[in-house]
């Protein structure tokens, strides 16, 4: 009897998420989703990384758990280190509690149906969370001692990939992102925001020349991260949205740093905690970012650490950017956040979808069923708006699904015309690492619309009859 | 994206991307990613700048900060 089960039946109740329960999960069910390395691996020598990239090559995506990776002291560390958890729908679709053949539309549905919802966070003590089982502060933190993963061969250091947790002086919220943390010293890292929620929240307490609280949630259940990547407007409480993401409220704890000001997660595996010291910058990057190209070296805050807290087995988590690891993530939540939107102007979306060819970012295929000319731009207008990461919107009619991209390609080549059905909008809020972006924020933005006319006749797609071919099942002949 | 340059490290030879408006000017110290490096701009084996022009220490037509 795993953990998981084992809770749930002393209880009576659902077991709180967790990392460990997950992978658990994915091994006891779905074996060949997990793949264990049981060698000892340099992460700060590109050696994880090396072996995602020579699976991808062949077009394998496990995840992956290096049982006993080597800290930057050249030891093993204590901490196994987790790694390509989101390269597969299938799992994500498993971290929301789903069937892995639910992975496509039924997923980002059920992201949608969830993130509309807000479930608030519950405040444990620091004697029921798990996160508090080990609490180093002050010149007991090493980070040294963690398998920071360096990814890439331009990447000057070990980097941190997962979510730094902000929260804003003013309003109270939580904001969570992923954003990049270079590993810079034992009890220092340096961090990059874009002009985005983090970056907002920062720039409050510098005016004020005060520190930023700043918390890196390095590993959580999957279900936390693909919460935190909602796409939300500024002020919504992140902790409360992951919670609706999650399906159960987020168990918070006092932070060693603020106490009950700046709230952790409960069961996170670990967890760091540091300040933003106002006005100072120093080079970071180049790093290999999410669109699979460099982003260059920067003038960058940095994060003093003050303590990291962990459970008493911890297990490091890493994404793989710039790879399907860090583009599905990136996808589900934007998907299931932009159905809603979209779903609101024109009720007869039926499916959003940002494939990898877009780095699950910058283009994104919707259907819907039209009705009346014009309703595929008012959909790719709010599509546009709502994620300033979407640069290319493809719009298709309900006969096409938008998770298979041969199909998005035929509408492209049947339905459209450049001249008519193609709109170019300039100097539109983009994404800074585009590499493709001539301005440094400013992008411009593609608008294909790829559906039938309603007014007018057009050519029928052909069709062998339904009738004939039901009575011909291939069944039959594929023994 | 925002603007690049890309200057070859004086110790590694290995060339980089660095923020244009941030660091073309600043007098910090860039930090080759690959061998540790920390040098100044004007000490740069060569540069690359935004435009695509090439620059070397001792060449006349070195940049100068516009704006």
């Amino acid at each position: 009897m795993n953990r998981a089960t084992m809770t749930q039946q002393l209880t009576g109740t659902l077991p709180i998420k967790n990392l460990r329960d997950f992978i658990a999960l994915v091994e006891r069910d779905h074996p060949q989703e997990l793949l264990r390395i049981k060698d000892e691996v340099r992460p700060d020598c590109f050696e994880t990384t090396a072996i995602l990239a020579n699976l991808e090559q062949k077009g394998l995506y496990p995840m992956v758990l290096f049982e006993r990776p080597l800290n930057q002291l050249g030891q093993v560390s204590p901490f196994p280190l987790i790694t390509n958890i989101y390269a597969s729908r299938k799992r994500c679709a498993l971290a929301l509690g789903m069937r892995p053949h639910q992975h496509q539309l039924e997923l980002s549905l059920e992201y949608s149906r969830r993130e509309a919802q807000r479930i608030p966070p519950t405040v444990i003590t620091r004697a029921a969370a798990p996160v508090k089982q080990i609490v180093k502060t002050g010149s007991d933190v090493d980070l040294r001692e963690l398998p920071i993963v360096r990814h890439h061969r331009m990447d000057p250091a070990p980097y941190i990939d997962m979510t730094p947790v902000m929260r804003d002086p003013e309003l109270g919220h939580y904001n969570i992102a992923f954003l990049r943390n270079m590993y810079k010293g034992p009890q220092k890292l340096g961090i990059h925001m874009s002009p985005r929620h983090s970056w907002q929240i920062c720039r409050k307490y510098e005016e004020k020349n005060l520190p930023t609280p700043v918390v890196i949630v390095v590993s959580h259940h999957p279900a936390f991260y693909l919460g935190a990547l909602n796409v939300s407007p500024f002020g919504v409480d992140d902790y409360e949205l992951v919670g609706a993401v999650m399906n159960e409220s987020l168990r918070l704890v006092p932070s060693e740093t603020w106490g009950k000001d700046f709230l952790v997660p409960a069961d996170a595996e670990m967890v760091i905690e540091g300040e933003i010291p106002p006005g100072v910058r120093e080079v970071e990057g180049p790093f290999g970012e999410f669109p699979g190209t460099y982003g260059p070296q920067r003038l960058r805050w940095v994060i003093d650490v003050k303590a990291v807290t962990h459970r008493k087995d911890a297990i490091y988590q890493d994404i793989f950017v710039g790879h399907p690891d860090n583009w599905v993530l990136g996808a589900i939540p934007k998907e299931g956040t932009l159905f809603n939107r979209i779903k609101g102007v024109v009720p007869t979306v039926k499916a959003v979808h940002l494939p990898n060819s877009g780095c699950g970012r910058f283009n994104c295929y919707i259907s819907i069923d039209k009705k009346v000319d014009g309703e595929s731009k008012q959909a790719a207008l709010i599509a546009l708006g709502e994620c300033d990461f979407v640069k290319n919107v493809f719009v298709v009619d309900a006969d096409i699904n938008p998770f298979n991209e041969q199909e998005v390609m035929w509408a492209f080549a049947t339905r459209v015309q450049a001249d008519q059905d193609v709109d170019i909008i300039k100097n539109v809020k983009g994404a800074t690492l585009d590499p493709s972006q001539t301005d440094d924020i400013m992008t411009t933005k593609m608008i294909i619309d790829a559906t039938k006319p309603v007014r007018r006749s057009f050519a029928t797609r052909i069709e062998v009859p339904k009738e004939v071919r039901e009575r011909f099942p291939i069944e039959r002949y594929l023994k | 994206m925002v603007k690049i340059f890309d200057p070859t490290c004086p110790k590694c030879k290995d060339k980089f991307h660095v923020h244009h408006e941030e660091l073309r000017f600043a007098h910090t110290k860039l930090l080759c990613p690959y061998c540790g490096e920390r040098f100044q701009v004007e000490e740069a084996d060569s540069i690359v700048e935004h435009d695509g022009t090439r620059w070397r220490p001792g060449d006349d037509n070195k940049p100068k900060q516009s704006g």
